[in-house]
């Protein structure tokens, strides 16, 4: 049986490597690419290779970045006392949209266990490098609000309290614009738990 | 395919694409199961909350009646167990627990008495401020219900009854229990037991469950039940707990 030619086979065994991509995936994807212009295939190939070569961890908040420091952490418009603690960088992305003006600690994952993801495997010892070294004078720990996410914020805590950094902990509740009707009763406890005086 | 109702533990959640998740569970009436929550991560009102290990809940499953990945269609709270995630010991001792479950308990193989002794165990452990008691003492339960039960009544090899006040007996994982010095000279290693230890080892295996909680144990013995039974589960996964090699890194 005679297949694709070896050069269009090669893109489609490169493709399928991908995750979320079975053979067939790829074997459309492969033939989009061959379907468009040499100027549009080429500009996929430099970003998919520039992306290797420039980009790298910020050595002071692990966001990942083309410059080290990445830009946030080398903006004098941001508060240097103030760092936002997150799980991934889409996190940080997802802070950065609602105008966040303080700089941020990218762990790269949560403590988890049973995958047997520990402290010493996430970027936690940096970060309490950060705070003793200073200037750091609040801590927000923005991991997410599950099981993983809370014993994360909360074995931080324990490290950085003695520090004597400010450690606070971002808000749990309704989302706004929801309909109480509709949330569940973990969500309602906490937003209970977190109500604040007006 | 099969649609079942039935109550569950969630052991472990991994999120999987854009917004599925796999969810391994302990069910009450089928045992272990691992099945997909499609949408889960997105869809507030079949899995608000649901989903999180430690969680309580009940749930609909698609059960596959060949080999697969079942479907969990949608899940209820009971109970969160919200205290567990509030403390780090807690929290790292309970989840060496689910794995112990993940790892021993076969799939789609409902065992007597299990699910009630998980739940017994969250109930304690979500208000216990030892839990690196509480787990050795559950787990050691936990094994014998799983038919891993050491033998601790006498010597496992030469059968004769132990003198408990002797301090020179020992602990063999692959002869699965106690061996009295006389046995142990022909055979290396084993973990010699404290004065006591075997008293606690056979009130473990025998009080009602509902008397696990209450057990208290010195530093010295809660280290060396500890030891026991990492080496017994070692023993017979022929690896390592993930969790477990953690426990030194959380220093709680």
């Amino acid at each position: 049986m005679i297949g694709y030619a070896p050069s269009i086979q090669r893109l489609i065994n490169a493709l399928a490597r991908l995750p979320g991509i079975g053979e067939k995936t790829a074997t459309r994807l492969a033939m989009h690419i061959l379907n468009s212009s040499t100027d549009e295939a080429e500009n996929l190939a430099h970003s998919i290779i520039g992306v290797k070569k420039s980009i790298q961890f910020c050595s002071i908040c692990f966001n990942l970045s083309d410059s080290d420091p990445c830009s946030i952490c080398a903006s004098s418009d941001r508060r240097t006392d103030e760092v936002c603690v997150v799980e991934e960088v889409n996190d940080l992305m997802a802070l950065e949209r609602s105008g966040f003006k303080g700089r941020y600690h990218v762990l790269h994952g949560a403590l988890s266990p049973l995958q047997g993801i520990g402290p010493n495997d996430i970027r936690i010892n940096e970060l309490v490098e950060r705070v003793k070294d200073g200037p750091v004078n609040e801590v927000i720990l923005a991991t997410n609000p599950n099981t993983q996410g809370e014993a994360t914020a909360l074995y931080i805590s324990r490290l950085l309290k003695p520090l004597g950094a400010k450690i606070t902990r971002i808000a749990f509740g309704i989302p706004m614009g929801g309909d109480l009707e509709y949330v569940d009763e973990v969500t309602m406890l906490r937003s209970i738990e977190g109500r604040r005086e007006i | 395919m099969q649609i079942k109702k039935t109550e569950a533990i969630v052991i472990s959640s991994v999120d999987y694409g854009e917004s599925d998740r796999i969810v391994t569970l302990y069910t009450k009436d089928f045992g272990r199961v691992k099945g997909m929550a499609k949408g889960a991560r997105r869809s507030r009102k079949r899995f608000a909350n649901t989903l999180e290990p430690f969680t309580h809940i009940k749930t609909e499953l698609a059960l596959k009646a060949s080999s697969g990945l079942n479907w969990i269609n949608h899940s209820s709270l009971i109970n969160v167990f919200f205290d567990i995630r509030l403390d780090i010991g807690r929290f790292i001792y309970g989840s060496v627990f689910l794995e112990i479950i993940d790892q021993m308990a076969a799939e789609s193989h409902p065992v007597p008495h299990l699910f009630s002794l998980f739940l017994l165990y969250l109930h304690n452990l979500n208000k216990s401020n030892r839990p690196n008691t509480l787990m050795p003492v559950f787990a050691l339960r936990l094994l014998s219900i799983l038919g891993y039960t050491p033998y601790v009544s006498g010597c496992v090899i030469c059968e004769k009854p132990l003198n408990k006040k002797v301090s020179s007996v020992f602990f063999s994982y692959g002869d699965g229990g106690i061996v009295c010095s006389s046995c142990r000279r022909d055979r290396n290693g084993g973990l010699q037991l404290s004065a006591g230890m075997i008293n606690i080892l056979q009130y473990v295996l025998t009080v009602p469950t509902k008397g696990l909680g209450a057990i208290a144990l010195s530093s010295t013995q809660q280290k060396e039940i500890l030891f026991i039974l990492k080496g017994f589960i070692d023993y017979h996964l022929d690896k390592r707990l993930k969790s477990w090699e953690l426990l030194e890194q959380f220093k709680v």
